[in-house]
């Protein structure tokens, strides 16, 4: 059904009955079902003397039935439509796709299209893009003649509906009184303030150019119009301000991914991580025993952030491979990723080195790819124009425009840059008629909407995937609620202004000691401290403050396992405490050090003689690729000569007897 | 984390568990404080380790705390927050105290409910409903009062601890009065610690006190508190101890600081089989059945051979299960415990509280050494290895024979030497779990060795020469865990142990810790094969003296020692 080409002379003119009627009669008219011509009367309950008064249905003669009287069919097809047909209360893109194919044939949905013509889905995205941003409406606002107008947006068989400036003008303070109203408007409430007359062409021209859009209300049932809600809200909104420095509930400060990386490293370094054959992922067990030793976020960080432990230890790991501290190996039992001596040498190093290292590595990532990690969070493609947007340099601004000082709420950051400082929306104010790609997604012709949120989303997500993870930021919570951030040094560093922070932990005031007892209790915050001794102790609680960390013989040996050795440990302690080193901890460190060592596994063939003769023999065929381990038994040290061996075996008179493993 | 107070010393964390700052300007007003409502689980140098518990919080409520007070204690002297749970929590603990009552009523006793659905809820517990007798009215049910223990160890574990007030048998009546002047002349009195759990559980003698433990460390003086409590009761008492040493310990020490004479006090041992006014006897007699495990106990009825008004369980952590049981129907007794750490490594405190009754008084080891009551302890590990020949045979052992071939590395004699020639002239105790290896090291030293096969007259003449001086060193098997009182010895050295249990060290670190009339310095070695089981197991003593808060040292003694029999094997 063509919404815009109904005769609205007759809908207005019903208008009056409808409202007569009650709610339970409107429902009960809208909701009968069956032949229009013989409806029973039990499908309207209570309603059907009203509909029958208000002429909404006639009576048959010869039985108990009702009908629909034969010149409303239309009409009641009409309300069932807008009944049915939730646009304004549930705008998205899904329902407004699934509204332009019920209603609008396809050369007309072509008509409404601004610039180049696109098809199929893309079509009705961009068409979705152009008419859902509230610039459709404002341009519309600012027409002086509509010939122009409706030349480009009607077909040549169309009747124009804007012909003459008053119907112009009238159209234009429709428009202004529905956003000025804030939402839908009862039509009935129209008929004042218009005359009847203009609506019945207003109405349709609005649906026509999908200016209007036509519902029912929830409660009522009473037809209403109004503009497409995204749009309107955007229409009435503020201009938003600079944000301002807030005083946060509760804050948070970690590298948190230079400490899960470094678990990961650490327990690889205990036992190759095995890798699933299906999608080189860690195995579950294994992916949870890590996940057991992170440190906990609290849970208003958690929360705003979405970062449950199985993703950290799954970026943990991007970032490994991709700055090369582990690496993948094929064995006999599948693929695992094992540490490379570059993994060992972070390790080994301080926490600010770790940190600098991975920041560094952070600094020059340049386009993402599968299993690696960049700068910014995503890549934004835009396809066309010349020269792109330098994203990267506009992120960094974005955050650098904040005063170095204090908190800052989030959403009024992104709501104040996404307007102000979006190099996207900037290049579609200077007229550039353009699609995003954002991975799979695709964007035709965004608007500004889309664009304030898309680079709203960017910023969001490069704070909650670089700044806070890497230390960067503070974290805060809001009066409200809401999520908060203070730029650190390290985080001023990594955008590009000055240089690295000389000592990371000069802005923490973390009080913390280790006890006789050989627990490292924090009596204030200290994350940078918590990155550190997690290499080498095992962590107890999930908090920020307590006793965090058990210095174990295994935590001691898997660290000197990755490379660290007593005396880094120890000198990590000693930099991290605030009181010394109780004289047995530092005893115990260095004496489970010292147990340490290494063993090398590898495959041999053992070769046993029936006595000490044939043991000689043996030993001459194979000089010194065979080794004696006792007087009957040797082994055959290297596997390639196996074949070789045998032969010169046969040749002394010595057969081999066949076993499972030969 | 707004609101934080750094100088504050508490940090209150989710999982119950307080931390404490012992550097903090505060710490000595929150210590006092915590102690009634929260149990010590460590005390390492720098941060002090709470635990919040129901048990804990019950032992509060029974001392009459209010959760006003205990929430006030914990807001107030926080750095951060307290979180709001744990908070709740604590509301939600101290609300079910009392909510139950034991009360005496027509000569019965009855069990009061403060409202019916909780009555309900009780008589309908899988435990507890069935020890109930009739009920009386919506909240009141008839107990019979056999039952009084077993119901009220079940409403523990039900998680609604009654408050018994249904009061205690008078006893026999006993003239008891502390001395000003010891038997040897000494003068003596309370000390202020001691005079406050005395007080604290004779409760003016009313149905709140009456019955519950008093926690004090070795050497503090845990049998003179009981003593002070006979003084204020004025019944007969029995007295149940760890063994027969321990047993006439208490006998002599009964006789050397109050009025009671020889004749007042009996002993009831394997040896004899007195029943007195005041009898002493052991918890070895007591559980003594008559053959195999489902034997009788011959000895029980001694809880009824007498009208007792006192019953005291020395070492209550020890205590065994079926006193436990015996104790379940002695209710109407008052009891005291007597112990130098709740911890019961079977885990059944709540029985402990549930049939000796809450925590009356509890005094930390570390500050009773701060004020000179007890000798501060230095505890020194060393670390041997064992000699070349025997690595291998260790490493090819199996693991109790390598626990075994640890303890008696032969290069441990030379190094006891090197402590003894130390700490020469002072008294020294050599504590060791192996027979052979004390028996060998006393011969090869010239020392007396007691194990559990030495008689009670040749322990007795040791001990007596060892007090006087006249004996410096004595080599002591596992007999030494338990109560023997060896007053002046300033040093041991622990030659072996068991795996490492925390209750042996707590014991016989309790050896040397009373206190010294030159210094008050007490030495505690532990000597350990390097590389072996043995360290593993020195670990969780470490540990635990190291939650004690003693100053733990490690010496690492390699390649200086020969072991016994060794060729160049002289000591040096």
């Amino acid at each position: 059904m063509k919404l815009y080409a109904f005769p609205w002379e007759r809908f207005l003119a019903r208008l009056p009955h409808w409202e007569r009627l009650g709610r339970q009669a409107r429902r009960a008219y809208l909701q009968a079902s069956g032949d229009p011509a013989n409806l029973s009367r039990v499908q309207f309950e209570g309603g059907v003397e009203e509909l029958l008064e208000e002429g909404f249905l006639l009576p048959h003669m010869e039985s108990q039935l009702v009908r629909v009287p034969p010149r409303q069919i239309r009409y009641r097809k009409l309300m069932r439509t807008l009944a049915k047909q939730d646009v304004l209360g549930r705008p998205s893109a899904n329902s407004f796709s699934d509204y332009l194919n019920r209603h609008f044939p396809a050369e007309i949905q072509a008509t409404l299209i601004d610039a180049h013509p696109v098809r199929g889905h893309q079509a009705r995205e961009a068409l979705f893009q152009q008419v859902a941003g509230e610039e459709w409406i404002s341009a519309f606002l600012e027409l002086t003649q509509g010939d122009d107008f409706e030349r480009r947006h009607l077909n040549p068989d169309e009747r124009p509906f804007l012909i003459t400036p008053k119907n112009l003008g009238e159209m234009q303070r429709l428009l202004k009184l529905l956003i000025e109203r804030g939402g839908p408007v009862r039509i009935s409430a129209l008929t004042g303030p218009f005359e009847v007359l203009h609506l019945q062409m207003l109405i349709p021209a609005g649906l026509r150019y999908l200016l209007l859009y036509p519902g029912l209300e929830e409660d009522s049932l009473l037809p209403v119009v109004g503009l497409w809600p995204g749009a309107l809200r955007r229409l009435r909104a503020p201009a938003p301000q600079p944000p301002q420095p807030v005083e946060v509930e509760a804050k948070h400060f970690s590298a948190f991914l230079m400490e899960d990386m470094t678990k990961v490293l650490v327990a690889a370094s205990q036992a190759p991580l095995r890798l699933k054959a299906s999608d080189s992922s860690l195995y579950q067990r294994d992916s949870r025993r890590i996940e057991e030793t992170l440190s906990r976020l609290p849970q208003w960080l958690e929360t705003s952030l979405s970062f449950p432990a199985s993703k950290r230890v799954e970026e943990a790991v991007a970032y490994l491979r991709q700055m090369e501290y582990i690496t993948k190996e094929r064995g006999s039992d599948g693929e695992s990723l094992q540490p490379t001596d570059k993994g060992a040498e972070w390790l080994a190093a301080s926490a600010q080195e770790r940190l600098q290292e991975l920041l560094q590595q952070v600094r020059q990532g340049t386009r993402r790819r599968y299993h690696k990690r960049s700068f910014l969070p995503w890549d934004i493609e835009i396809p066309g124009v010349k020269p792109p947007p330098d994203l990267k340099e506009a992120v960094c601004a974005s955050f650098l425009s904040l005063p170095e000082e204090g908190f800052f709420g989030f959403q009024s950051f992104a709501r104040y840059q996404s307007v102000n400082a979006n190099p996207l929306l900037d290049l579609r104010r200077r007229g550039e008629t353009f699609s995003l790609s954002l991975g799979w997604k695709r964007f035709y012709r965004p608007n500004a909407e889309k664009l304030e949120q898309v680079w709203s989303n960017l910023l969001a997500e490069f704070l909650h995937t670089r700044l806070l993870p890497l230390g960067c930021a503070q974290a805060g919570r809001g009066p409200d609620g809401g999520l908060c951030f203070a730029l650190s040094a390290m985080g001023r560093y990594l955008l590009g202004q000055g240089p690295a922070p000389s000592d990371l932990r000069q802005d923490e005031q973390g009080c913390l000691m280790v006890q006789p007892d050989f627990e490292v209790v924090f009596l204030s915050p200290a994350p940078l401290a918590e990155a550190e001794i997690g290499r080498f102790a095992q962590r107890l609680g999930k908090g920020e403050v307590g006793a965090l960390f058990k210095i174990t013989r295994e935590a001691v040996q898997a660290a000197v396992g990755s490379g660290m050795d007593a005396r880094a440990i120890l000198s990590s302690l000693d930099q991290a405490c605030t009181t010394p080193i109780p004289s047995n901890v530092r005893t115990e460190i260095e004496g489970w050090a010292y147990q340490c060592s290494r063993v090398k596994a590898r495959r041999t063939l053992l070769i046993e003689c029936p006595d000490g003769d044939t043991a000689a023999r043996v030993l001459s065929a194979g000089g010194k690729k065979v080794e004696l381990l006792n007087s009957t038994t040797l082994a055959l040290l290297d596997p390639a000569f196996r074949r070789t061996l045998f032969k010169r075996l046969r040749k002394k008179g010595v057969f081999l007897e066949e076993t499972k493993d030969t | 984390m707004n609101q934080y107070v750094p100088e504050n010393p508490l940090i209150v964390q989710g999982d119950h568990t307080i931390l404490v700052e012992v550097a903090a300007p505060r710490y000595a007003e929150v210590r006092d404080r915590l102690q009634a409502f929260a149990e010590l689980v460590k005390s390492p140098e720098h941060v002090h380790s709470y635990r919040i518990t129901p048990l804990s919080i019950w032992n509060a409520c029974a001392a009459e705390i209010s959760t006003q007070w205990i929430l006030d204690t914990l807001r107030e002297f926080a750095k951060y927050p307290v979180p709001d749970h744990v908070l709740h929590e604590i509301t939600d603990f101290a609300s079910r105290y009392g909510r139950l009552r034991l009360e005496r009523a027509d000569g019965g006793l009855i069990l009061v409910a403060d409202e019916a659905p909780l009555a309900e809820e009780i008589s309908r517990h899988r435990a507890a409903g069935p020890l109930l007798g009739e009920r009386l009215s919506d909240s009141i049910f008839q107990v019979d009062p056999a039952l009084r223990g077993r119901l009220k160890q079940a409403l523990v574990k039900a998680g609604f601890p009654a408050q018994d007030l249904a009061g205690y048998v008078r006893g026999d009546d006993l003239e008891v009065a502390l001395r000003t002047l010891t038997g040897g002349g000494r003068p003596f009195s309370l000390r202020d610690y001691q005079r406050r759990a005395v007080r604290s559980f004779y409760a003016r003698g009313e149905a709140e006190g009456g019955s519950g433990v008093v926690v004090l460390p070795c050497g503090a003086g845990k049998t003179i508190v009981a003593m002070g409590v006979m003084a204020e009761l004025q019944c007969s008492t029995l007295i149940l101890t760890t063994g027969i040493t321990a047993s006439r310990q208490w006998m002599r020490e009964i006789l050397d600081k109050t009025s009671l004479e020889e004749h007042q006090i009996g002993e009831y041992s394997g040896h004899n089989k007195e029943v007195r006014p005041v009898t002493v006897a052991t918890y070895n007699i007591m559980t003594y059945r008559r053959s195999g495990e489902d034997g009788e106990f011959l000895h029980l009825d001694l809880f009824d051979r007498r009208n007792w008004g006192l019953i005291i369980y020395d070492e209550v952590h020890l205590l065994p299960a079926p006193v436990f049981q015996v104790t379940a129907s002695l209710q109407a007794r008052r009891r005291l415990g007597l112990t130098a750490t709740l911890v019961r490594e079977d885990g059944r405190e709540d029985d402990v509280f549930a049939l000796i009754g809450p925590k009356k008084a509890d005094v930390p080891w570390r500050e009773l050494e701060s004020q000179g009551w007890i000798a501060t302890a230095r505890c020194c590990e060393m670390r041997v290895p064992l000699p070349a020949s025997q690595r291998m045979s260790y490493a090819t052992a199996d693991p109790r024979a390598k626990a075994r071939l640890a303890a008696e590395n032969p290069c441990k004699p030379p190094l006891v030497r090197r402590i003894l020639d130390r700490h020469r002239g002072q008294p020294t105790l050599i504590i060791g779990t192996y027979v052979d290896q004390l028996k060998r090291l006393g011969d090869e030293l010239d020392i007396p060795v007691l194990t559990g096969a030495t008689s009670q007259e040749v322990r007795e003449d040791c001990y007596s020469r060892f007090k006087s001086g006249r004996l410096k060193t004595l080599a002591v098997s596992k007999i030494a865990n338990f109560s023997v009182d060896l007053p002046d010895a300033a040093v041991a050295i622990q030659i072996s142990g068991t795996f490492g249990s925390r209750q042996e060290e707590a014991q016989r670190l309790g050896r040397v810790l009373r206190p010294k009339e030159d210094g008050n310095q007490a030495h505690f070695y532990s000597l350990v094969s390097r590389d072996t089981v043995e360290q593993d197991f020195a670990l969780k003593r470490q540990l635990f003296l190291c939650e004690q808060g003693y100053k733990y040292r490690i010496e690492d003694l390699s390649g200086d020692l020969q072991p016994v029999g060794a060729a160049e094997g002289a000591p040096q």
